[in-house]
């Protein structure tokens, strides 16, 4: 279990194998986790954050690009033990060829973490044919003065998006791919703070 | 030991008074006890056959990893079947006061209050009741309790019976396959529209609300049927295990809504299945209301079979002190253009716990298919718990598939609002409460909208249990 | 007999009855319906359990014990939801107090 105590951010390349982590962040720290991953074997990423100090924040995202017969499994956990405490979680994955994703994470507020404010996402692009996505994201809720969001989505690429890209002269493709990498970046619009998104967006790069 | 009273009666409309048999099974249950209810049903031979072939699957099947904590449950502590047809009518007084309070305030009318009290053996309007049956055998509907569409269309029942909801499918509905009784059987022929929404209550001569009830619709192809069953009045019922099952067919181009209103008394465990086929442009409504019981575990679901089928779930819960209401739905999508959407509206108040819980699942060439699931529950208090459990999995990837869920208490804007308009807080809460569950309350008939709204109203300001 | 891999002896497998064999790396449920054999893919088509060692076998119905799924097992078409798809069918052949499968 690591301890974040200050402002932390934390960039991962994660291409197959298994990546298991826990963090506890306490009070007023806050931690930005991001995970890119290379869907092309089998991967597995379990990130578990703990928000022990009153005012405690996280934001966990994923982005990842899955391929040839590639199984990324992701699990995480947002568990709020203190009060005032914020988390955000985002997945986001785009598959092509015969590669699968499954998602399955909770979002656990103890009765004493009152006032927390949680958000978890999951989202999947199936690019196609042979493609799966499985996703399970859940909630449970001890405390009553809280905001808890969940969403998922699992869907193809909008026709219209690509034959507007296609009428602007770029080929199919292209314009796939174009979408794809549009979609997992605008995952990082989740990182509020500019100077903290343009340090990711730096060591992304160096990848 | 049994005795044999003689009194067996006839009704015009093929109202049966089954053979007055009083016989008390030993507790518990085994192949012996199986045979005896089929062999008293005087059952045909098939049936007799499920059931045993039921009995030995829920020996063999375990209790869900999942849900709600089912290990209380004492199975050889059951009578299984026993009830004589004229139930030993209790006295208006001997009802917990409580439950004649919320009869008198929710405002249950004399009659209906008296029966569902168990005071009166028969629902006092037989004459209506013989109307409606009238109306509808002009029509071809068939509309019986499940013992007697048994005996008097065998055939059908045979064909469909268990082609939903094989025993197989979880160790409830094997253990209801083996000792059901009473609930309803409804056939809708082609092109029928039933108007009047059929009521359980209306089929009044078999065991209503039993502990494992049987219904079997079946709507022919471009038929539209509304069936109806309990009653936000809270039933009080010494039985401790509720396990019924509905299987529902939808033929192509046709409708069917089947809505439940739940309130179960505290002691009860109601474990359901339920679940409807859906052809070709077909569609299903699941409105289920979960208000009662100690522990509810539902997921009505629809099978969509057939291209540009549909399904929805309209689902509430409310779960108060010691209650546990783990309730959701589930759409699975096997042919293209199918669409499903599942609304589930949840409260949790005074320690309560309600738990969502769901599937959306895609197969392959399913493709062009929309699902869209939308779940919101409120935590009234510290003490109270809500959980949100959906599972999505989409091995077709020419779909669109949303799940959304928020968990949140009762905004401090509304209740200042509210309040600074002299209303007091309780008052305020139930109001907002109220306007939560309404776009499902809507959905609901008239005089059980008004019951639901008053009954909330009731539970909120701590006046009911 | 090429093409056919051993399975087991016939005495095995009396009428009626069911059970799962690995043949070339594949895992089959072979029933033997009143003396005739036949051979499906032993994962159920909706959660993969084991059609051989966990169903039940009515006449020529297989019937998956996880939650009630039924194929013909002579065809191996899906008869019952809730699984979506067909198993595969394989060809048998009974030879001198064993039986075969084209696998």
């Amino acid at each position: 279990m690591k301890t974040i105590t200050g402002h932390s951010v934390v960039v991962k390349k994660v291409a197959g194998g298994t990546v298991s982590e826990s963090y506890a962040v306490g009070k007023n720290a806050q931690l930005i986790l991001v995970y890119v991953v290379d869907g092309s074997t089998d991967t597995d990423i379990s990130p578990s954050v703990h928000l022990v100090g009153v005012g405690a924040s996280a934001t966990i995202i994923s982005l990842i690009s899955g391929s040839a017969h590639g199984k990324i499994r992701v699990h995480t956990l947002q568990h709020h033990v203190a009060s005032g405490t914020t988390s955000d979680l985002l997945v986001k994955s785009v598959l092509r060829g015969h590669s699968e994703a499954l998602y399955d994470g909770s979002i656990r507020v103890d009765a004493s973490a009152q006032k927390t404010d949680a958000y978890q996402r999951n989202e999947n692009l199936l690019l196609d044919e042979h493609t799966h996505a499985t996703s399970s994201p859940a909630l449970e809720i001890l405390a009553n003065d809280v905001r808890c969001t969940h969403g998922a989505v699992v869907k193809t690429l909008d026709e219209n998006e690509l034959w507007y890209l296609c009428s602007r002269g770029i080929d199919r493709d292209t314009g796939r791919d174009m979408i794809a990498s549009g979609f997992l970046k605008s995952a990082l619009t989740r990182i509020t703070d500019e100077k903290d998104r343009t340090l990711v967006e730096q060591k992304i790069s160096e990848f | 030991m049994k005795t044999k009273s003689p009194i067996s009666g006839k009704y015009k409309y093929g109202f049966h008074k089954p053979e007055h048999y009083v016989f008390k099974s030993a507790r518990g249950l085994d192949i012996e006890g199986v045979r005896n209810i089929s062999l008293h049903k005087h059952e045909p031979a098939w049936m007799l056959e499920r059931r045993v072939m039921a009995h030995m699957i829920f020996t063999k099947k375990a209790l869900p990893t999942w849900g709600a904590d089912l290990s209380t449950i004492k199975f050889d502590d059951i009578f299984y079947y026993i009830k004589p047809t004229d139930k030993k009518a209790n006295r208006w007084e001997d009802l917990p006061p409580e439950i004649r309070d919320t009869y008198d305030r929710i405002g249950i009318p004399e009659a209906e209050k008296k029966f569902l009290a168990g005071v009166s053996a028969q629902y006092e309007s037989e004459v209506v009741y013989k109307s409606i049956q009238s109306s509808l055998s002009k029509k071809g509907v068939i509309f019986l309790d499940m013992d007697s569409g048994l005996r008097e269309y065998p055939d059908l029942v045979r064909q469909y019976f268990g082609t939903v909801i094989p025993s197989g499918d979880n160790k409830f509905a094997a253990l209801n396959t083996s000792v059901w009784s009473g609930g309803s059987f409804v056939y809708v022929p082609k092109g029928v529209h039933v108007d009047l929404p059929l009521q359980a209550y209306f089929r009044i001569n078999a065991a209503n609300m039993g502990q494992f009830e049987r219904t079997l619709i079946i709507a022919e192809e471009g038929s539209y049927v509304h069936y109806v069953e309990g009653c936000t009045a809270p039933i009080y019922s010494t039985d401790s295990l509720h396990s019924a099952v509905v299987e529902i067919i939808v033929k192509k181009g046709a409708r069917v809504r089947y809505t439940t209103i739940q309130n179960w008394s505290n002691n009860v465990y109601n474990l359901v299945t339920k679940r409807a086929r859906v052809e070709e442009e077909g569609a299903m409504e699941w409105v289920d209301g979960n208000l009662g019981s100690k522990v509810t575990m539902k997921y009505p679901s629809v099978y969509l079979m057939g291209r540009k089928a549909r399904g929805e779930v309209l689902s509430i819960a409310y779960a108060g002190p010691n209650q546990h209401q783990d309730a959701g739905g589930k759409a699975v999508h096997y042919a293209p253009e199918t669409t499903s959407q599942i609304i589930s509206k949840s409260i949790s108040r005074g320690g309560g716990r309600t738990s969502y819980r769901g599937l959306v699942e895609v197969f392959p060439g399913a493709h062009h298919c929309k699902s869209k699931v939308v779940c919101d529950a409120l935590i009234l208090d510290e003490s109270s718990r809500s959980d949100t459990y959906p599972t999505m999995k989409i091995h077709e990837h020419e779909t669109q598939i949303e799940h959304e869920a928020t968990v949140s208490k009762i905004g401090d804007e509304q209740l200042f609002y509210l309040e600074s308009r002299g209303i007091s807080k309780p008052q305020a809460e139930s109001m907002i409460v109220n306007g939560f569950i309404e776009p499902i309350v809507r959905e609901l008939p008239l005089e059980y909208a008004v019951e639901m709204n008053r009954l909330i109203q009731l539970q909120m300001e701590g006046s009911v249990g | 007999m090429k093409n056919y891999s051993f399975v087991c002896k016939v005495t095995d497998l009396p009428p009626g009855s069911m059970r799962t064999y690995v043949v070339n790396g594949k895992r089959i449920a072979l029933a033997n319906v009143d003396g005739s054999y036949f051979a499906v893919d032993d994962a159920c088509t909706h959660e993969q359990c084991s059609l051989g060692s966990e169903g039940a076998l009515d006449g020529n119905v297989i019937i998956c014990g996880c939650h009630g799924a039924q194929y013909d097992v002579t065809t191996g078409h899906v008869m019952a939801p809730p699984a979506p798809r067909d198993v595969q069918s394989y060809e048998t052949k009974a030879d001198n107090g064993s039986v075969y499968i084209k696998a």
